[in-house]
């Protein structure tokens, strides 16, 4: 395994050499920001009404009144909309509304942005044949898979500064009752967040031992992406209306988006779908080793 | 080497999703077969059951002691002699005890109050009390955002506040007792107990309003100064005593 941390070493280097990792933290931070600053002014409006609506003054500071609104009905609605249960909608009234939101945001936008960096880890290299050198010097399985912790470590750090962009920005919107429970809780769900982000980051790297084009590579990787939440859309409609129930199965257990649920478990049951996801990103990898196994370096 | 470990930890990962989708057909067929099950008891209309009242009174010990014993001889109740009905139209009457309230419907009848009515007075009371605890909350929290007052400024809102709460609790305890009297509040029993609430109001709007600096009066929000909103909840508590009555 000494070679697949050498190499996994190298990718992460190479990363901040070539400011594709300062160009991902970027993103991941921008994209944070700016859904911490809609959320923050969504919270103020609902606030807002709230005041109207019991005819007192409104606070200008989003979030004073955030015990108020969670206590509403209407907030209970959301949150089982975005959990998918009453049950774990109601065992998550104790997290800070803003950590709910940002895992949340993290199954939507994490695994676009995980998929994307990654498919060009394999193609850039087979591009321009540098492979080939580090080939003569390890096995296709060790590079394969180094090149994967790699890009595993790189969404992990991006993952972590996103969670801090987070925190930052409600922390600068907000008035926040408890800021280090907050932290505590944006640190723990990035965890949940990067598991997640692991079948998309074996995805991005299997795409990329399918082709020599890093553009190309990175059109299936996020198509893929795009593709796995529609095949889980349909899955869904499968499963309520009884059509084909078996395939319905098989898909709800491949697809990442199946162990979401699991993901929300304040308790130790999101372990389990981390696990799942682990081997499904494994799995993905070898799609894509299927291909690079034969290839002519 | 390390290409045998690498292959063995894919290996790994496609052995788990493997047994995960085979091991997990078996449950998720039953739990669909349930499902469709449950969905199927959900929809079935179950109707007027009256086993559950029936085993209910076995369960009371003796179910005839409200009524006449059985006859020793038949085991069957002695039927009651009928009471005489109440003439059309006219309103009940509270009981001598008075458990029964009459009150005046939505239509302008007189009806009884019943229990599903005090569950639904006692509903309302809750849901002011909680609307009254978030006013009063936010109130304080617009106060300190738009005007920022010293501590020495915020005491004496506070104690205006405290005030003018106490009085509210003694003008709906006055209320209160007048209804206790068993005679409702006369029109002009009304007139002053609204008066008093709200010279106490006016006073405690004049005393947020001079605590503030010049400065101060021209930021803030005229419903900062609204003193209704720093009514706290105890004015319900005793106003739910009514209730009880």
């Amino acid at each position: 395994m000494r070679d697949v941390f050498l190499i996994a070493q190298f990718e992460l280097f190479r990363a901040i050499r070539t400011w594709r990792a300062v160009a991902l933290v970027l993103l991941y931070a921008v994209a944070t920001i700016g859904a911490g600053y809609l959320f923050a002014n969504a919270i103020g409006l609902a606030e807002k009404a709230l005041a109207e609506s019991l005819g007192v003054a409104a606070t200008e500071v989003p979030g004073a009144m955030m015990d108020d609104l969670i206590a509403s009905d209407g907030f209970m609605e959301v949150l089982r909309a975005m959990v998918g249960s009453t049950d774990g909608a109601e065992r998550l009234m104790e997290v800070p509304l803003a950590a709910i939101f940002h895992l949340w945001l993290g199954f939507l936008l994490v695994p676009f942005f995980a998929a994307s960096a990654s498919a060009e880890s394999i193609a850039i290299d087979m591009n321009n044949r540098a492979i080939r050198f580090e080939a003569l010097r390890t096995s296709r399985m060790a590079l394969v898979l180094g090149r994967f912790a790699g890009q595993l470590t790189l969404t992990g750090v991006a993952s972590l500064a996103a969670a801090l962009c987070m925190w930052g920005t409600v922390m600068w919107m907000m008035v926040v009752q408890e800021p280090v429970a907050l932290a505590g809780w944006l640190g723990w769900y990035t965890v949940r967040t990067w598991c997640f982000a692991v079948p998309f980051v074996g995805f991005g790297v299997a795409c990329s031992q399918w082709t020599t084009s890093a553009a190309w590579a990175r059109v299936m990787a996020v198509g893929g992406t795009a593709g796995s939440w529609v095949l889980y859309g349909i899955a869904q409609v499968m499963i309520e209306e009884d059509w084909f129930p078996m395939v319905a199965d098989v898909l709800v257990q491949v697809l990442p988006q199946g162990w979401i649920r699991g993901m929300w478990d304040p308790g130790t049951g999101w372990i389990l779908s981390c696990i799942v996801c682990v081997g499904l990103g494994l799995s993905s990898l070898l799609f894509g080793y299927v291909r690079f196994a034969r290839r002519d370096l | 080497m390390a290409n045998e470990l690498a292959k063995i930890v894919v290996a790994a990962g496609v052995a788990l999703v493997a047994g995960l989708v085979v091991g997990g057909m078996g449950p998720r067929a039953e739990l669909r077969a349930l499902q469709v099950r449950m969905d199927a008891m959900q929809e079935v209309d179950c109707g007027p059951n009256r086993l559950p009242a029936e085993l209910a009174g076995v369960l009371q010990g003796r179910p005839w002691e409200d009524g006449a014993p059985p006859s020793p001889r038949t085991g069957r109740t002695e039927p009651e002699r009928e009471e005489e009905p109440e003439p059309v139209g006219r309103p009940p009457r509270p009981s001598s005890d008075g458990a029964e309230v009459v009150v005046v419907g939505e239509d302008g009848r007189e009806r009884i109050l019943t229990e599903d009515d005090r569950e639904e007075v006692v509903e309302n009371l809750d849901m002011a009390r909680e609307a009254i605890e978030i006013r009063n909350r936010q109130a304080w929290r617009a106060l300190d955002e738009q005007v920022r007052p010293t501590p020495e400024q915020r005491a004496r809102i506070e104690t205006a506040v405290a005030d003018m709460n106490a009085e509210l609790v003694n003008v709906a305890d006055a209320l209160v007792q007048t209804v206790e009297g068993g005679e409702p509040p006369e029109r002009r029993d009304m007139m002053v107990f609204a008066a008093d609430a709200l010279e106490t109001m006016i006073a405690t709007e004049d005393a947020i309003y001079n605590s503030l600096t010049p400065e101060q009066r021209l930021d803030v929000d005229d419903k900062v100064l609204d003193p209704t909103s720093y009514v706290d909840a105890s004015v319900v508590d005793v106003l739910q005593s009514l209730e009880d009555l």
